[in-house]
């Protein structure tokens, strides 16, 4: 029998016994609203799937019965005790039906004529003629659809109402997760004392207890394994709707698309699918509304007509990969960049050198939808970026390879299970911490015996890895538990990759792969970025998870400043702030800085253009007066000079240069407190040079007061 | 100083007692699941310095706080200390003190106000003081200590 019949006879049961109870609630009260719509939508509910499965004698009854619910619930009809027994005595025909289908895989015959007659009087003696013989041809007519509404789980276990179950019917019981969760819990718990047990039973050799020990050892593993599985479900379950939504764009636009689905049988955990069912929805409605062309399109260019979606599960390595594949159009690369100017998240000229499959992955930047206009179907906003936070959340990841009018295939690589991780167990000195492997990409001894080697670059340390240098990052320098090169031979490097990010960490063991309970962190630790979570090892420890990407968080500020350190010339350099510096000379022959982020423009002026306006020196800079430093008054009248025109906290105010000079880059902190128009003296590119006051040029009042001095 | 007036339709209420440093302090015994003696930890890098570590407490992690770094006193707790457990939103705690003494009965009216010049870190947690007839006992407000310290987290 096909599993939705069975989904839909076990949950079908289970509403008919519940239906037996309300219908006699109602009839000793029949005012309750609350009861009546509820029966009716249940019975609703029936009608609706039985359409959809092509159960016509059922759906008749179901059909006829609803009628005249629904005139009770819009009180036509008062409730009688006659009334609930011709309903109830609609019921027992249904369940006589349902009895049948399950025996035998199809609806029994038999007649209802007498209870549907009897059904049809009542309502057609309150005035309603219309028998509607349309509708119910009308919920009947995609036979082949999936009633996505009876998403029952796995096709196990028990029913209620129907005594007769059949032996070939697998039987379903729905149990509520946190349930499930606490017996998780719970065997975890036994399994860690079992653990204990054995320890103690290695110790004492020929205890009586060995045998017993040996056969709970068994128990517990069958045990851990079953309670795990009852949370494992086909992602068949997450695919359901998928034929329907397909079938919908294609009616709507006009397309012949035709959907593959591989590995329907791959097992994930139910937690795992309820969260992944929204984006592969998404996902594939856009392969089919925008990676699809339309039928003439794809002749033209060489393809059948019908274009084809393929979504294939398999499992790989501790871990489920999801590709969804179409034989489209391909992203258009033209678009993509357009979008990504008119977003302003890269220039035209960052563009350029960019290769291809990062230009791809703007497509996941939030707000980016590249659809020329909004179909009904997709196009309304939420897009890839949606769709990748949602793998991202569940500790997945999602990656594109597209081509142009070849196709589009994304390739979604999700955990097993978020309960249960695969964990690499490192150890750094005296301390323990888990490694989910998800985030690890490969291993790495370093030291003596290995080729590879720790190296510094100014102090970091980093490793040639197959002609790449890979930063690294020291655990117990990160977790200051000091560094202890010395008395270790081999170190282990531990290359994770986060993002696009890659990175190595120093790790001194390597223990063993586990597989972990990830326990969330208290609210007390919460704040340090570093750990995804804690969890108890088999031994009964507690240790520590860490968070790759929480690491490279916790790295960041030093990081960039690193990157850019890297690239500079200057080797001087130490960990200080990084300043640009627009370098000038003004009145005299010293060296002239103002920080380059309060520079917004350079302009010429001449001389004779300045003006003054209370006592000061200003210029007319774009209809407004603009006040002016002019470090040397002796200046020709009829001079060119250059000006540096400021911008800050919106006012703007200008300098009076004699020669702009450079722009470079300053390392170290800049005092900015100072009340005169020099705040500090540094040394660039070994010369000695002054840093203007540029808080003080825009600050008019300032200025005015520092100008009378000048000027007065 | 309302908390222990609101209970006071009962007239008793207990408290046990633990000692740290000079103090003696009074945990209402309700808030208290489980008196522990020192659990094998492990220490946490990075985290605030009161947060001693974690430890398996029957498959449950416990998060152990140090007490007299909460209520900043000078010293801190030693290997030694004893763990006073409690529960706070689903999450399990264990206060560590030098010592735990015995089951106190206070009589509810004889509960006065903390004195005005008692340090603020602890006054801010106490919900009254109590003479025996050699000490006084502090009553603490565990929840306080242990919500308060995430607040200023937060913060």
């Amino acid at each position: 029998m096909d599993d939705i019949v069975v989904e839909f006879l076990a949950e079908t049961n289970e509403s008919m016994a519940e239906l037996d109870n309300d219908l006699i609630l109602l009839e000793q009260d029949p005012e309750n609203e609350e009861l009546i719509s509820k029966i009716f939508r249940i019975l609703h509910t029936i009608k609706g799937t039985c359409g959809f499965l092509g159960l016509p004698r059922l759906e008749k009854v179901a059909h006829k019965g609803e009628d005249v619910l629904g005139l009770i619930r819009e009180r036509k009809l008062s409730v009688t005790p006659d009334i609930i027994s011709l309903i109830l005595e609609a019921f027992d025909s249904i369940k006589t039906i349902l009895a049948g289908l399950e025996a035998n895989g199809c609806e029994p015959d038999g007649d209802d004529s007498e209870v549907i007659k009897r059904l049809e009087a009542i309502y057609n003696g309150c005035g309603n003629e219309v028998a509607s013989e349309e509708e119910s041809e009308h919920s009947s007519l995609k036979p082949e659809e999936d009633p996505s509404d009876t998403r029952a789980p796995n096709p196990q276990s028990v029913d209620q109402s129907s005594g007769q179950v059949s032996e070939n019917v697998t039987r379903t019981l729905r149990v509520n997760v946190d349930v499930l969760e606490d017996l998780m819990t719970m065997v975890s718990e036994l399994v860690l004392t079992r653990n204990q047990l054995l320890q103690i039973s290695r110790q004492n050799k020929d205890s009586e207890f060995i045998p017993p020990l040996q056969r709970l050892n068994q128990v517990v593993s069958d045990l851990q394994e079953g309670v795990m599985k009852t949370r494992m479900q086909p992602i068949g379950n997450a695919w359901t709707k998928l034929p329907r939504i397909v079938r919908d764009v294609c009616t709507e636009l006009g397309k012949e698309v035709e959907l593959e689905m591989i590995g329907k049988d791959t097992e994930l955990d139910r937690q795992i699918i309820d969260m992944i069912k929204d984006p592969l929805t998404h996902m594939i409605r856009n392969s089919a509304d925008h990676g699809i062309e339309m039928p003439e399109e794809r002749l033209a260019k060489g393809k059948p007509s019908a274009g084809k979606i393929t979504l294939n599960a398999y499992h790989q390595g501790g871990h489920i990969n999801i590709v969804i594949s179409d034989d489209g159009k391909g992203l258009s690369l033209e678009r993509i960049k357009k979008k990504i100017i008119q977003n302003g998240l890269a220039s035209e000229e960052q563009l350029e050198s960019m290769p291809i499959q990062k230009i791809h992955k703007y497509i996941f930047h939030a707000g980016f939808s590249t659809a020329e206009k909004i179909t009904a179907v997709s196009g309304r906003g939420v897009g890839m970026d949606v769709v990748r936070s949602n793998i991202e959340k569940i500790g997945g990841s999602i990656e594109l390879h597209s081509e142009e009018d070849i196709g589009t295939t994304f390739t979604v690589k999700i955990p097993l299970t978020l309960a249960i991780v695969s964990a690499l167990i490192v150890g750094v000195g005296d301390q323990r911490f888990a490694i989910p492997q998800i985030t690890i990409s490969e291993l790495v001894l370093v030291g003596n015996d290995s080729n590879h080697k720790i190296e510094k670059v100014n102090d970091v340390d980093v490793m040639r890895l197959r002609g790449k240098l890979l930063p690294l990052i020291s655990l117990s320098e990160l977790m200051g538990l000091g560094r202890s090169e010395e008395d270790l031979q081999a170190r282990y490097v531990v290359v994770t990759k986060v993002g696009s990010a890659s990175f190595g960490l120093i790790v001194d063991h390597v223990f063993d792969l586990e597989e972990i309970v990830i326990k969330p962190l208290s609210r007390h630790l919460k704040n340090v970025p570093i750990y995804a979570g804690n969890t108890i090892l088999g031994d009964g420890c507690v240790i520590m998870i860490l968070d790759p990407a929480g690491i490279l968080k916790a790295m960041g500020m030093r990081e960039s400043v690193e990157n850019k350190k890297e690239q500079s010339e200057d080797k001087n350099i130490n960990l200080e702030p990084e300043h640009m510096l627009l370098l000038f000379k003004a009145g005299d022959e010293t060296f002239k800085a103002t920080p380059l982020d309060v520079v917004s423009r350079l302009e010429e002026v001449d001389v004779s253009q300045i003006e003054y306006a209370k006592g000061q020196p200003v210029i007319q800079y774009l209809g407004h007066l603009m006040p002016i430093h002019n470090f040397d008054q002796t200046a020709n009248i009829s001079e060119k000079r250059p000006l540096i025109i400021l911008q800050h906290e919106g006012r703007n105010a200008g300098i009076l240069a004699d020669q702009i000079l450079d722009i470079t880059k300053y390392y170290g902190h800049l005092k900015s407190d100072a009340i005169s128009e020099i705040v500090d003296s540094i040394i660039v590119n070994n010369h000695a040079t002054d840093v203007v006051n540029t808080q003080m040029f825009t600050n008019a009042g300032v200025l005015i007061s520092e100008g009378e001095t000048f000027y007065g | 100083m309302d908390n222990y007036t609101q209970n006071g339709g009962e007239d008793k209420m207990q408290v046990l007692s633990v000692f740290l440093g000079e103090h003696t302090l009074g945990i209402p015994v309700e808030e208290i699941q489980d008196i522990l003696n020192p659990l094998k930890m492990t220490s946490v890098p990075l985290a605030n310095s009161y947060v001693k570590g974690i430890c398996n407490l029957r498959g449950r992690i416990l998060t152990t706080l140090d007490l007299k770094k909460l209520l900043q006193q000078n010293s801190e707790a030693d290997e030694n200390s004893m763990n006073v457990v409690a529960e706070d939103n689903g999450e399990l705690y264990s206060l560590l003190v030098d010592r735990v003494g015995d089951v106190l009965t206070l009589d509810n009216s004889k509960i006065e106000p903390p004195p005005f010049t008692l340090e603020e870190s602890l006054k801010a947690v106490t919900k009254g003081v109590f003479q025996l007839d050699d000490s006084i006992v502090i009553i603490l407000n565990i929840n306080h200590i242990i919500q308060n310290v995430s607040k200023e987290e937060a913060i």
